[in-house]
């Protein structure tokens, strides 16, 4: 009853007008920032902030948690339809959406992330409001051997993105690391790899990668090989865009496995929706029958990821408005904006304020229908796009690129660093290596190396301090298994051949 | 494997030899206390030995096949030079005078379109693009066209 008292509650503050209005303005803000390569969430999340001051408490908590969920619904057009990610979670997206839109199923690609999202979303929300203190209390017990273990655990699943050589996405995955650690140690702030350049002292920012890697490499491969794209065949309604009988058959599987998973790795922190777009896929890649369809057009390729990085970031509110504990820089702006109108969040938040808690939490709800009623009328308005010539789109996409890479520190060695990391993508293309593991490497060699190295200062030098938490040991076990796995399965096939 | 998995492979471990090398200038520590210079120490030897693996299987298959490269190198560069000069002069020169000459070198340079469709395209992207990142509030540098 009690529950029930808080949802009315809630409710009663997110269906006012004005808290309406700004519930629509953060979704919408968040998928026009989705859709566009560049102008990523933490930018635009940073640059609303000053406008919150204007705001009531509640009204700008809402509208600026908006804009992230509302993200993780956007990305994902521009990936299936360009094969440029809008945001870093829609990356793997890339993979089988833009696969599908070349072979003119853009509109089932699209209309399947659009409903694993909003399914994904709602069922977090459900998650969120339901789980809260049984799911905190489980990512409180992670300390830093958990931290490497489930670090350790991602980048071997990593392994299974391979469509080609397994060591070579290993070697990618390990590079990432490396460039990971450019900038300062986490331990002892030793300054490493910068050569004493200023931008390389806070490391390589993601989306100048991301950009680079998955969207110029793509533009400079299709420059170099003159080949014409083929242009997806243009979704004609909204009915276009409804997936058939067999697309729900294949992908209410992966929306389901995806939104677990991706809720799990939310409340723990450090996850974060790109990890668990991988995750998805990495699962839904080994428990399929036809792994081998996957990056060829698989719509459970689609309906994983995103549906996974809905979730995640649903899962992710958990751990700030139950416990005040930011999981990623998404979570840390919002915190600026709680601190910013004298709200702390926390186990007391939701007793001193139950009108912001469940608020913000009802909210979401409501901008998850949002979403989706604004979603699927805007797709072909996005998919109009790719009526324009691709000479003259082409253009039009590099310099987006490269002056959204510019706007995250007004620094034009972002672009340089977005056109390196371009031509190094299409590099690796052509020497067939891929790019995808050298990025998560990139996202977890900080907590690898920060969790490795505080697991063994506690140790006093002992790794068999991993194994002693249950937690690490399954972990840990899983990802020897998974590694092992391949060998084990050739001695068998050699011995029974022999 | 193939003759660009060869290629590939020898510049994977020159870049371990470089990582292991400047690591080894930051301090490792001990098991007990790891220092700045322990993981890119590990990461340095892990991706050297991933490297001769894969430089070795390479020697094994008799494929000799090369990485495929068309015939657009020189677009390529065109395009990779523009961009690099548009960092270089984007705060002297501005956000306008920059976004359009980069526009005109795409569409004129690497789309071969003709000179009426280059000047009206990189004007408007221009002009549109400068009004919208305004109104989002986004930094632009002004160079020597002050609005």
């Amino acid at each position: 009853m009690d529950l029930l008292h808080n949802l009315i509650l809630g409710f009663s503050v997110s269906l006012s007008i004005g808290n309406l209005l700004f519930c629509f303005i953060g979704v919408l803000l968040g998928t026009v920032v989705g859709v566009l390569p560049g102008l990523g969430t933490p930018t635009t999340m940073a640059l609303l902030i000053p406008i919150t001051f204007y705001l009531r408490d509640v009204s700008a908590i809402i509208m600026m948690a908006g804009i992230w969920y509302g993200a993780a619904y956007g990305g994902s057009t521009t990936s299936i339809l360009l094969r440029i990610p809008g945001e870093a979670l829609s990356i793997i997206t890339c993979l089988d959406g833009h696969e599908m839109a070349k072979k003119g199923r853009a509109g089932p690609a699209l209309g399947i992330s659009a409903f694993g999202s909003f399914i994904a979303g709602t069922l977090g929300i459900v998650g969120l409001s339901f789980l809260t203190p049984l799911l905190c209390d489980f990512a409180l017990d992670f300390g830093p051997r958990e931290y490497f273990a489930l670090s350790i655990l991602a980048l071997t699943l990593v392994s299974y993105l391979a469509r080609g050589s397994t060591l070579k996405c290993i070697m990618m995955a390990v590079l990432g690391i490396f460039l990971g650690m450019v900038g300062m140690d986490p331990v002892n702030s030793t300054a490493r790899f910068t050569y004493k350049q200023l931008f390389l002292l806070s490391g390589f920012n993601l989306v100048p990668m991301a950009i680079g890697l998955f969207g110029l490499s793509e533009i400079f491969s299709l420059v170099e090989e003159k080949v014409v794209p083929v242009t997806p065949k243009v979704p004609k309604g909204l009915l276009a865009l409804l997936p058939n009988r067999e697309d729900w058959k294949r992908s209410t599987g992966p929306i389901l496995r995806g939104t677990v998973l991706g809720f799990l790795i939310g409340i723990i922190p450090g996850g974060n929706a790109t990890v668990g777009s991988f995750a998805s896929y990495a699962v839904e890649k080994r428990i399929s029958k036809n792994p081998e369809k996957f990056g060829t057009g698989a719509i459970e390729g689609v309906a994983g990821p995103e549906s996974s990085n809905n979730a995640v970031t649903m899962g992710a509110y958990i751990p700030l408005l139950g416990l005040g504990l930011p999981t990623n820089v998404m979570m840390a702006l919002l915190l600026a904006v709680f601190m910013i109108h004298g709200v702390k969040p926390g186990p007391m938040l939701p007793i001193q304020r139950p009108d912001i808690f469940w608020g913000v939490v009802t909210s979401m709800y409501i901008g998850n229908v949002m979403l989706l009623i604004l979603n699927l009328p805007l797709i072909p308005i996005f998919v109009r796009l790719l009526k324009v010539p691709k000479t003259i789109l082409h253009p039009i996409i590099c310099l987006i690129c490269l002056f959204g890479a510019y706007t995250i520190n007004n620094n034009p060695v972002d672009i340089v660093i977005v056109v390196v990391f371009g031509v190094f993508g299409y590099l690796m293309k052509k020497f067939e290596f891929e790019e995808a593991p050298l990025i998560l490497g990139f996202i977890l060699g900080p907590l690898i190396e920060l969790s490795l190295r505080q697991s063994l200062i506690i140790s006093e030098g002992t790794f068999r301090f991993f194994f002693k938490s249950p937690i690490s040991s399954v972990m840990l076990g899983i990802a020897i298994l998974i590694l092992l796995t391949p060998v084990l399965v050739k001695i068998i096939g050699w011995r029974r051949g022999g | 494997m193939k003759l660009s998995d060869r290629s590939s492979s020898l510049f994977f471990l020159f870049l371990s030899i470089f990582i292991l090398s400047h690591s080894l200038t930051y301090p490792f520590g001990t098991f007990r206390q790891p220092k700045a210079g322990f993981l890119p120490s590990i990461i340095g030897i892990l991706l050297a030995i991933f490297s001769l693996v894969l430089f070795g299987s390479s020697l094994l298959k008799k494929n000799k096949k090369w990485a495929h490269f068309g015939g657009g190198l020189s677009e390529l560069s065109i395009t990779v030079t523009a961009m690099i000069l548009y960092a270089v002069f984007l705060h002297s020169l501005g956000y306008l005078v920059c976004t359009f000459l980069m526009g005109v070198a795409l569409f004129k340079g690497v789309e071969k379109q003709s000179w009426i469709i280059t000047i009206i395209f990189s004007a408007l992207y221009g002009v549109i693009s400068y009004f919208g990142f305004k109104a989002l509030g986004v930094y632009l540098p002004q160079g020597i066209i002050n609005l």
